[in-house]
């Protein structure tokens, strides 16, 4: 898997680590940062500097050894093979997410507008507390006047 | 001579762009992907699909793009228009929120018979004055429920048990009602009673004021005995004599029985579902322990890893599929509410699992001394002295105070899994929650982190279990679930189709 042309490129660098190089072309940084933060469950994750515009992703298994309540522990072979997996997926989301926001927003902005939760006036009264203790002021904020059915 | 029409392909339009809606996707397993859109509605596709779809590489003609269509997963030029129908859908998801709170528990006493390895608060004592809640109290919580926008609220009256300040909830009851009339509101009164001390008088006030009981059975006697220990450890007969009496008395519909789930419980699903089905009732609900008080003080006997208990949640129901399917209408109470939300345009308005989620904006709690929770688990914390759901005091603070107060501000920060690291992007958003006291209690954070959450794990199994039943397309399978979802029994659910 050590192909420099290779979208994402990984080798184990232990028997319990690894070392992840990701294609900025092909991955964005939001893939790559909620990708890892899944790996997280399972792994302690770290991504230091580039040096050479790829993503860098650190990756060290939590659980070493088989214990009791988890007998098999993954292999970081397996936890790999499910990174990049994940790491394809978000990179999807992050498309959906770019093509669908705005159409999303406009059907919230929709649903609650007609909701009536935004129709109603605020309550309280609207004026100016610190200009009423100056009632020789010229600036005045008053409340507005409410029509007689409310 | 015949006429016939051109092949299909003939009458697509020349225009094969569309426009991807918003959904999100999860695989299921290596051959399914799970694709839902904002309204919840679902599309089961083989893998691969999602990165074809998102590639724009599906063709017009496939039977896929027509799904896709008309469940609002992608729009093209002769779609109508849609964002009036998916914002009308997206209001009736989320109409649980309207009215805000409408569940209202009332810790009439802390004191108790039984000392439950599980329960996070009770005290055995007969000192009424230190442990029960006062009439000023009682009267000001009734005062503050009313304050709440709801057209129609729920009081619940709980304890400790409830029944040992009987005499209160006669106060109470009559009080609630007469301030409900006042305010123009409908209301549900209901007790959470062990029923061990239940009196065929007390019962027969329940019946006259309409009030409905929810009482306690954790399974067969070996179960529920150790689990609920009282003097002369006999619970379970008592519960069972009672619930028989209570049956009679307000009618069995107004009856209904909660279990909680031990370590003892994790070896015996079956045996638990079985004492449900004996003693005649329709549904039951495999729910874990909660993570807070007693139960983690004494993890020893009461306690378990999750993994256990979605073994013990998998075996149950599947085994209450085949109850069902041999005849007994019996509905497993958290797979009915994710069913509801998957398979209707409508949600549940169960606290437990919702966004925002339902503590303070669903639910309020009533503390014997005033205090007023988030929600009943919060009140469990503060028992171990984390008082960070503590929203107010009745004799203190006005409903204002206690929804603008820091308490309530900064639960409502990490309310809304659409806005939750690891759950933005989850396929599973419109049908599960978040529950930021349970964060707290577990990962000390009301955020979260989800890949090592035990409420995100739990679930995601279970969710992933129901889709893994509808995946089977078994007519059977679903004439049940709808069974659930309708409170029906199976004899009135028609053939129902593929899902």
């Amino acid at each position: 898997m050590n192909d420099d042309l290779e979208a994402i490129s990984s080798g184990p660098t232990s028997e319990f680590s690894a070392t992840v190089y990701l294609d900025p072309r092909i991955f964005s940084r939001e893939a790559v940062l909620k990708a890892s933060y899944w790996a997280s469950g399972a792994a302690y994750v770290r991504i230091p500097e580039s040096h050479d515009g790829r993503f860098v992703v650190e990756v060290e298994l939590k659980q070493k050894v088989p214990t009791l309540s988890d007998p098999k522990p993954i292999s970081i072979q397996e936890f790999l093979k499910e990174f990049c997996n994940s790491l394809m997926d978000f990179e999807l989301r992050r498309q959906i997410e770019a093509e669908t926001s705005k159409v999303r927003e406009l059907i919230l902005a929709k649903a609650f507008s007609e909701s009536g939760v935004l129709e109603d006036e605020p309550p309280g009264t609207f004026v100016d507390p610190v200009e009423l203790q100056k009632p020789t002021s010229l600036v005045q904020i008053i409340a507005p006047s409410r029509p007689s059915n409310q | 001579m015949a006429r016939v029409f051109y092949p299909a392909e003939n009458y697509v339009g020349t225009d094969t762009g569309y426009q991807l809606l918003p959904f999100r996707f999860i695989r299921l397993d290596d051959a399914n992907e799970l694709l839902v859109n904002e309204v919840g509605e679902y599309i089961l596709a083989p893998t691969g699909t999602v990165a074809s779809f998102v590639g724009k590489q599906l063709p017009r003609s496939s039977p896929l793009y027509s799904v896709l269509k008309s469940k609002h997963f992608l729009a093209d030029s002769s779609s109508s228009p849609l964002l009036d129908i998916l914002a009308t859908k997206f209001r009736t998801k989320f109409d649980f929120i309207h009215g805000f709170t409408k569940l209202h528990i009332f810790v009439v006493t802390l004191r108790c018979d039984h000392s439950c390895h599980y329960c996070q608060v009770s005290r055995q004592t007969a000192d009424k004055a230190a442990y029960d809640m006062s009439i000023q109290t009682a009267e000001k919580s009734i005062e503050l429920m009313m304050m709440s926008p709801a057209s129609h609220v729920t009081m619940e009256l709980q304890g400790g048990e409830p029944l040992l300040a009987f005499d209160l909830i006669q106060l109470m009851v009559p009080l609630a009602k007469k301030r409900a009339t006042a305010f123009k509101k409908s209301m549900d009164i209901v007790v959470t009673t062990n029923l061990a001390n239940a009196t065929d008088d007390m019962l027969r006030y329940f019946r006259d004021e309409g009030v409905m009981v929810s009482t306690s059975l954790d399974g067969p006697a070996f179960i529920h005995n150790a689990n609920r220990p009282r003097p002369g450890n006999d619970s379970y007969e008592l519960a069972v004599q009672n619930i028989e009496r209570a049956r009679n008395i307000l009618g069995p519909q107004r009856v209904s029985a909660l279990m909680t789930t031990t370590q003892l419980s994790l070896q015996h699903p079956t045996e638990i579902i079985d004492e449900y089905v004996r003693l005649g009732f329709h549904s039951v609900f495999l729910r874990p322990i909660s993570p807070y008080g007693f139960a983690i003080k004494s993890a020893k006997k009461t306690g378990y890893r999750l993994k256990e208990f979605l073994q013990f949640y998998r075996i149950g129901l599947g085994h209450i599929l085949n109850i069902n399917r041999s005849g007994y209408s019996l509905a497993e109470v958290y797979a009915k509410i994710l069913l509801t939300k998957i398979l209707t345009p409508y949600g549940t308005g169960f606290v437990d699992l919702q966004s925002p989620a339902g503590a303070g904006i669903n639910v309020l709690v009533y503390n014997y001394d005033g205090d007023v929770y988030a929600t009943d688990e919060s009140r469990m914390l503060a028992e171990m002295g984390d008082f960070s759901f503590r929203l107010g005091n009745v004799h203190q603070h006005s409903h204002k105070d206690i929804f603008t107060g820091d308490a309530f501000v900064k639960l409502m920060a990490a309310s809304c899994n659409q806005a939750l690291a690891g759950c933005s992007d989850c396929a599973f958003q419109s049908y599960c929650g978040s529950d930021p006291i349970f964060n707290h209690a577990t990962q000390g954070d009301i955020f979260g982190h989800r890949p090592t959450s035990d409420f995100c794990r739990r679930n995601m199994t279970i969710i992933k279990e129901l889709f893994a039943q509808i995946l089977k397309h078994d007519s059977e399978t679903m004439r049940i679930f709808w069974a659930w979802i309708q409170n029906s029994s199976l004899r009135q659910i028609s053939e129902v189709g593929p899902a």
